[in-house]
């Protein structure tokens, strides 16, 4: 299972074969039970950044959707011009020069 | 009154009110803004703990929320909402911690550490004529012990976690874990006595 067997040493300053639970001293739970007194500025602080991931959240999501609409225009563009030009029909675009095959 | 969404209750234990916020319709945060209600507090108080810092634990808390906000659909209720919470906070302090010393905070076995871990002791501050809180004092006590005590000391006396998840979040052992804590006790009682002895004196 795990354990320490596995660790590197340590130089001895952690090395403690076994320790048992009632050496490792009173907890000190008691002295540490208690709460920092937050206002609402907290919430708002919270709110605040997460309104702010969200918006550069959409502003990445638009973005790349940009992207992929310039991608499949071009896409489309390539696949128009070899269809046409498997169909002989003049070659795609018509402002393409014309190559020597053509004439 | 507001129609459009179903109504939240604050008096809802988390399980519900996490149910609540996973499924809200998009503008509808009341459910977790009742989460973060709740344990903002005990939150911000163990980030402090954890960081040693009292100007960066409100910076760390609201951190840990929104990281929350944006992780709650993953999150599937295996473990209380609570110690799911912790989990990212100790995490994120942890990261916090790493990144402000620019290096792993697990610098027990450092040379220096090693001849004088009390290095970080202000002793001025135990000088200090202000009547402390028994809160602010254990802050403050807990701010002038060494991470590599404060840290494990705050996830088992303060969180709750378990010997074994300590060491796992520390990358340490086990043994070295029970010692820094056990440690990590006798010195803050060692400094929160002196402190409160100083005090006394004073007043």
């Amino acid at each position: 299972m795990n354990d320490d067997n596995d660790r590197p040493p340590s130089n001895g300053i952690d090395d403690f074969d076994e320790i048992g639970e009632d050496d490792l001293g009173t907890p000190i739970s008691e002295l540490f039970d208690f709460e920092i007194e937050t206002g609402d500025e907290f919430l708002t602080g919270v709110r605040r950044r997460i309104e702010r991931r969200e918006m550069a959240a959409t502003a990445l999501d638009l973005s790349l959707v940009n992207a992929g609409q310039v991608i499949w225009s071009y896409l489309e563009m390539v696949l128009e011009s070899l269809f046409a030009s498997k169909n002989g029909a003049g070659g795609g675009s018509p402002n393409r020069p014309r190559s020597r095959k053509d004439s | 009154m507001n129609r459009r969404f179903p109504k939240v209750d604050p008096n809802d234990p988390d399980e519900v009110l996490v149910e609540q916020a996973k499924n809200a319709m998009p503008g509808d945060s009341r459910a977790f803004e009742t989460l973060v209600r709740r344990h903002k507090g005990h939150v911000k108080a163990n980030c402090r703990s954890l960081s040693g810092s009292e100007s960066d634990a409100e910076d760390l808390a609201q951190e840990v929320f929104v990281k929350t906000y944006f992780a709650l659909r993953r999150f599937e209720g295996r473990s209380k909402f609570k110690t799911w919470v912790q989990r990212i906070k100790i995490n994120h302090c942890l990261n916090f911690l790493r990144k402000k010393k620019g290096k792993s905070f697990l610098d027990i076995d450092d040379p220096v550490m090693q001849a004088e871990p009390d290095l970080r002791v202000d002793e001025s501050a135990t000088t200090a004529a202000e009547a402390l809180g028994t809160q602010d004092l254990v802050q403050e006590v807990l701010e002038t012990l060494p991470d590599t005590l404060r840290v494990p000391l705050t996830m088992c006396d303060m969180d709750g976690h378990s010997y074994q998840e300590i060491a796992d979040s520390l990358g340490i052992g086990l043994s070295a874990t029970k010692m820094r804590i056990k440690r990590g006790r006798e010195e803050f009682r060692r400094r929160f006595e002196e402190r409160e002895a100083a005090l006394a004196e004073v007043e």
